[in-house]
């Protein structure tokens, strides 16, 4: 009986430097990567630009198959994907205009992992309470870097209401930062 | 520190929904994938394993001088399956190579994937019952900025660890020091310690935001080593090892500037020296993103005292190790 193919045995076929299974993972996730690559790069890049930079985050996937957790391959896929994707704007000279995004918090230390799970959580909490559309438009805005302008474009919404309901996710988070104890500008 | 809000969201990769697309073709980025892998020669580092070593509690000054000698080379990736340990003052499980879960009762959780682990280095030591605090001076420092007076130390054991007699201290432009409350908590006659300094000194250099810093732990004696190299997306590399005498020395660069996280990419580029002494049980470990002769320099001229004071650890379970976390300072 063959042993059943999954995110596991795929992980543990990359570790054992089997190309077979990165091509598999590559017809696997190339869709999802994808989207995060082209919904940061869209518009700004061109398609080949983007298929260059996917095969840069299936290589970064290969050379990194020892640190990856099964479980955990698609949220350090899009961690890649982004990543990679927002080099290649710099690199290209696109500038990222990002509302206010910069808060101030404790310095890092030892105890810093503790903070950065807390951290997720709150920022967590603070997405899973932002309404529609205001909840995409921190996601495109934040995550995907999109700029206001495009986002009103994309939503046929005023670039002004955008801003304002990005202003009002921030508020919301600051809110949860401070609860949770932590300092903000 | 300054945290953007779309690096904290960098941290929700996983859990933020995307609509795949149709766009690319899988075929086409396979082939492409392929032909940088093929191309590229992997490189891959060296393990080497550091043997324990005997304690001798005996009072001991050493001065480093003209270190040379190279050693074997290399350094090793990995975190190992089956530890315990503590960190952040949280119990630490490693449930399987490369795997963090950091216990903290109903909170815990996993430690992101190693790949984007917030550390440079893992040292891990086995728990010693009986150790002696090491103390040091420092008779150079470079002259770019006006440090505090050497002498002006605090104490706080940051690990919280309640098996290993543990001693961490440091100097801070800015903070006053309280040294009476460290020799007070030692219990070192204050005629005997005003020449010497314990544990942590550090100072932000040329306004980077990492620091450099002179850490000295004591308390275990170095069991084996195991470096994760290149982790959070630094590059690390191994420029040199060599002995002197009783110290196994390690000159290491960390290249943070190729990381995935934009603010570890704003360190740039890390040197450090790490200096174990096997003999006695101590590691020094030198920091920063100043120029590695300056960091040789300071190595050069610092003295080490192992000091007569014995201090016993708690009960320590025996499948309970420290990992000794070589943080950055991010930020």
């Amino acid at each position: 009986m063959s042993k059943p193919d999954t995110e596991e045995s795929r992980i543990a076929a990359l570790r054992r430097g089997d190309e077979q299974a990165l091509e598999q993972l590559i017809r696997q996730y190339t869709p999802y990567a994808g989207a995060i690559v082209w919904g940061i790069v869209g518009g700004k890049l061109t398609r080949d630009d983007a298929e260059e930079i996917l095969s840069d985050v299936f290589l970064t996937l290969w050379k990194n198959a020892d640190r990856i957790r099964p479980g955990k391959l698609k949220g350090y896929l899009a961690s890649i994907a982004r990543s990679r994707a927002l080099d290649a704007l710099r690199r290209s000279g696109e500038t990222l205009e990002l509302e206010e995004d910069v808060l101030a918090l404790p310095d890092a230390d030892p105890e810093r992992q503790l903070t950065q799970a807390e951290e997720r959580r709150l920022l967590r909490k603070t997405l899973s309470e932002l309404p529609e559309p205001d909840h995409t438009i921190f996601i495109r805005h934040y995550y995907f870097c999109q700029k206001t302008a495009e986002i009103a474009a994309a939503l046929d919404m005023n670039v002004n209401t955008v801003q304002t309901k990005l202003k009002r996710g921030r508020e919301k988070l600051r809110l949860a930062l401070a609860e949770g104890g932590y300092e903000h500008e | 520190m300054n945290k953007r809000i779309s690096d904290m969201m960098d941290e929700l990769s996983e859990e933020i929904e995307v609509a795949e697309t149709e766009l690319f073709d899988a075929s086409r980025v396979s082939a492409r994938t392929m032909a940088k892998l093929h191309a590229e020669k992997k490189s891959v580092f060296p393990r080497r394993r550091v043997l324990r070593t005997a304690l001798i509690a005996a009072v001991m000054t050493c001065l480093i001088a003209a270190m040379a000698i190279a050693a074997s080379a290399g350094d090793a990736r990995g975190i190992v399956e089956g530890i315990r340990s503590i960190f952040g003052g949280a119990e630490v499980y490693t449930p399987g190579e490369g795997e963090i879960y950091v216990d903290t009762g109903p909170n815990g959780y996993d430690m992101p994937p190693i790949a984007r682990h917030d550390v440079g280095i893992i040292l891990h030591y086995e728990v010693a019952k009986e150790t002696h605090p090491v103390v040091y001076k420092v008779n150079w420092l470079p002259g770019q900025t006006n440090w505090s007076n050497p002498l002006d130390t605090w104490v706080e054991d940051r690990f919280n660890y309640p098996y290993l007699t543990y001693n961490r201290s440091w100097i801070e432009e800015e903070s006053p020091a309280d040294r009476e409350g460290y020799i007070a908590a030692l219990g070192l006659p204050e005629e005997e310690w005003k020449d010497w300094n314990a544990g942590y000194l550090c100072r932000s250099i040329g306004g980077k935001g990492i620091q450099f810093y002179v850490d000295v732990l004591s308390g275990a004696w170095l069991y084996e080593r195991d470096m994760v190299i290149g982790q959070y997306g630094g590059e690390g590399k191994v420029e040199r090892e060599w002995t002197d005498g009783d110290y196994s020395c390690i000159e290491l660069t960390m290249d943070y500037t190729v990381s995935d996280n934009p603010g570890v990419r704003n360190l740039g580029v890390c040197h450090y020296l790490l200096l174990f002494n096997e003999k006695d049980g101590y590691l020094v470990e030198i920091a920063g993103t100043i120029d590695v002769a300056e960091l040789e320099k300071i190595a050069e001229n610092m003295e080490f005292h192992v000091t007569g004071i014995t201090q016993r650890a708690a009960e320590a379970p025996e499948d309970v190790w420290y990992h000794g976390l070589i943080d950055v300072g991010v930020g």
